[in-house]
């Protein structure tokens, strides 16, 4: 090809760009999976938390700082939706935290990226291993190594009005345990008349229902995706079970018609307002309704076809891929897991703890409705899956659409169909 | 740059070869700003859609299969098609009010300035600002416009205009119109401005009334003023993602989901790079295409 010495040299510039450009983008070198090491370093150390679950973490931290003068804790907050992006561009960068507070539905992103020190050993000797929350444990450990350990818990609950059920002529003392007890319930509530409706749900919330609906369909026998997270099994039938359920109360409208549009802002408004029997909520929200004067509520484990489940929501602690002080880190999570801080600092903030052996703790006993919730952290389950935000908590993703064509469009066959291969397609991205 | 630029012109000599040398010096700060914010950028990503590329990872060489992928990609096309429709609404909404306003404020009269102000104002806040305001006045429990609504005793109960495809599409519609058509008003006026009074004092010597002006005077002259607003427009429109991001999050169903959109799922929710930059790149050739087509629109009218 014919080419003038500028043509020439342009060449060579934008081919020095090219080159200048993949290298700058070129630092993504896989760190490699290593044996238990000891943990060193035992300077003052940072902490990274999502914007969401703040509060507890800066009681926390400000107890520790009081007690460790010496070496402090720094905690940032990042919003949610940006963590783990950020975190692995730290980690990657150099510039990590030694401390991660992670979404539980988000560790395995971290995990399968090799981004947390394996402390196994460590955790192999705490005395009280057992009664920390198991799927929190099961899911932030890879090949039989733990990398992260139950940090902040939430867990999703049956919410119900005891005055509407004494209303209606139901016991208050037996919330419903089975699904057909749910729909039977919610019957006779709505039978109440005065605008009162029995359920309650967030039908255009994809987030929302990743924590309240799947319980469900755990609860009646089956999951939604596969042991691994690899394939979704939309035709299992538990999820037929559970989203009939929430069919048939759509279809005779046992709940308001507003829940189709419900993207989660007005989630616990219908509620508080003490129109509607029931409700799956995260335990979360138990203070918030505490507050409010005249509601006589009720929580209860969320039921299925065969038996009850619970969804673990929250955080897990983990120490980054060569943290400086991971040392301290360290010692700050077992700190932070001691008996006398779940008990004071972290049950006192209105915060379920993390061990099952201190859910029985002042606070508690104070409020036994959040003692219900805090014993559920030992059956309460989490989907395993890498692709979580992208499947569930996307309002654009195949979940949220997949309930909305089967409860609100009514077609199962279409929403399986449709289903499978929305998942599909985000799982193989 | 500098150096090879010097030596490549060094042969030659003479005041003009000065000038020449220093014209070249003068634009190298604005070469390198386009090569380095613009031309680079397109190569990185460009190179980034061959490879299988993840936001968290490693990166393997796949050779075409994103563009494999995007070809059978139904949600991409649907998406597109959505897109060319929001685009389509969008033009000539824009074209329409914005020739509204520039025939309104061409002339200068009492208080026209105020008005011209009025219409451009919107164009300076951001999208997302202007998106999250529409957002909270259409809010069902805090906003002003559903409480309107109820008083006035249009509407009983609920107002949720995001549930529903084509009162979605319409909220989106307006607020852009409301907040790009002061741009479109500015170029159209100055190009009415451009336009020499002495057609439009022959005409009315022939008795041409307004409208006959209108015709066959002002649309005719203003041909490249329309182009130019065509193609910004329609670029803008395929570009659009903060509106539906904040107001419609897709919804309802899906139904409002602008390629951009789904660029930025792959690559910041599924962290898929190499797929988003395929995506990226296929919606760069389609407004290429699009934007050839309509400057040959125009240039051939122009030579006619």
């Amino acid at each position: 090809m014919y080419a003038t010495p500028r043509h020439r040299r342009l060449a060579v510039l934008a081919a020095a760009l090219v080159a200048a450009s993949l290298t700058a983008c070129g630092n993504t070198s896989t760190p490699e999976a290593s044996a238990p090491a000891q943990l060193t370093g035992s300077g003052p150390a940072t902490l990274w938390v999502r914007a969401a679950d703040e509060p507890m973490d800066k009681a926390l931290v400000a107890a520790w700082n009081d007690a460790n003068p010496t070496r402090k804790i720094t905690m940032l907050t990042v919003p949610d939706a940006q963590y783990v992006q950020k975190y692995v561009q730290a980690v990657r960068s150099g510039d990590a935290p030694d401390l991660a507070a992670v979404d539980i539905a988000n560790v395995k992103s971290l995990t399968t990226q090799h981004l947390l020190t394996d402390i196994t050993a460590q955790v192999d000797a705490l005395p009280y291993k057992a009664a920390l929350a198991p799927a929190g444990v099961d899911i932030s450990s890879v090949d039989g190594h733990v990398y992260a350990l139950p940090h902040q818990l939430d867990v999703s609950l049956l919410y119900y009005n005891k005055t509407l059920f004494t209303k209606a002529g139901l016991d208050p003392a037996k919330p419903p345990a089975t699904l057909d007890a749910l729909v039977d319930a919610a019957r006779k509530i709505t039978a109440l008349g005065n605008g009162t409706y029995g359920f309650s749900f967030a039908g255009n919330c994809a987030g929302c229902n990743a924590y309240t609906l799947l319980p469900y369909i755990w609860a009646s026998g089956g999951d939604i995706m596969n042991a691994d997270g690899t394939k979704a099994t939309l035709d299992d039938p538990a999820v037929a079970a559970a989203l009939n359920a929430h069919k048939t109360m759509w279809d005779e409208k046992l709940m308001p018609a507003a829940v189709k549009d419900d993207n989660g802002a007005t989630w616990l408004s219908g509620f508080q307002s003490g129109k509607i029997g029931m409700i799956a909520l995260g335990s979360f929200a138990v203070s918030i309704y505490k507050a409010q004067a005249g509601l006589d509520f009720g929580v209860t484990p969320i039921p299925g076809t065969k038996g009850t489940s619970s969804f673990l929501g929250g955080d897990v602690i983990g120490i980054s891929k060569g943290a400086k002080n991971a040392q301290t880190a360290w010692d700050f999570i077992a700190w932070s897991m001691s008996e006398d801080v779940q008990k004071t600092v972290v049950a006192k903030t209105g915060q379920l703890t993390v061990r099952s052996d201190t859910a029985d703790n002042p606070s508690t006993q104070a409020e036994p409705r959040l003692l219900t919730a805090n014993q559920l952290i030992a059956q309460a389950k989490v989907p395993v899956t890498a692709k979580y935000n992208s499947l569930f908590i996307d309002p654009t993703g195949p979940y949220l659409q997949f309930i909305r064509d089967w409860v609100f469009v009514g077609d199962p066959a279409k929403a399986v169909s449709n289903g499978q291969s929305g998942f599909a397609s985000r799982l193989g991205s | 740059m500098a150096l090879s630029v010097s030596a490549g012109t060094r042969r030659r000599r003479g005041p003009q070869a000065r000038r020449q040398r220093l014209g070249l010096l003068f634009v190298l700060p604005a070469v390198l700003l386009v090569l380095g914010i613009f031309v680079l950028p397109v190569i990185v990503t460009g190179v980034m859609s061959f490879y299988d590329w993840s936001l968290l990872g490693d990166r393997t060489f796949v050779g075409l299969s994103n563009y494999e992928r995007l070809a059978g990609d139904v949600q991409f096309w649907q998406s597109l098609g959505f897109t060319t429709l929001y685009t389509v609404i969008v033009t000539a909404a824009l074209l329409v009010v914005g020739f509204a306003l520039a025939l309104a404020v061409r002339n200068r009269r009492r208080g026209v300035g105020l008005l011209r102000t009025a219409y451009v104002m919107p164009v300076v806040i951001g999208f997302a600002t202007a998106s999250y305001l529409t957002l909270w006045l259409l809010d069902d429990r805090i906003g002003i416009v559903p409480d309107l609504l109820r008083r006035v005793g249009l509407v009983d109960g609920n107002v949720s205009v995001f549930s529903d495809f084509s009162s979605a599409l319409t909220v989106v519609v307006v607020l852009v119109v409301w907040k790009t058509v002061g741009l479109t008003m500015l170029l159209l006026m100055s190009g009415m401005q451009a336009i020499s009074k002495d057609f439009y004092e022959a005409a009315q010597v022939d008795g041409a009334r307004p409208a006959r002006m209108f015709r066959s005077i002002t649309l005719p002259l203003l041909r490249p003023t329309i182009g130019l607003v065509l193609i910004l427009t329609v670029i803008g429109s395929y570009l659009a993602f903060d509106q539906f991001f904040i107001l419609t999050q897709g919804g309802p169903d899906n139904r409002t989901i602008p390629v951009v959109y789904l660029i930025y799922r792959a690559g910041f929710i599924d962290f898929n790079l190499g797929y988003s930059a395929a995506m990226s790149i296929g919606l760069m050739v389609i407004l290429l295409i699009l934007t050839s087509i309509q400057l040959l629109i125009v240039r051939t009218r122009e030579d006619s």
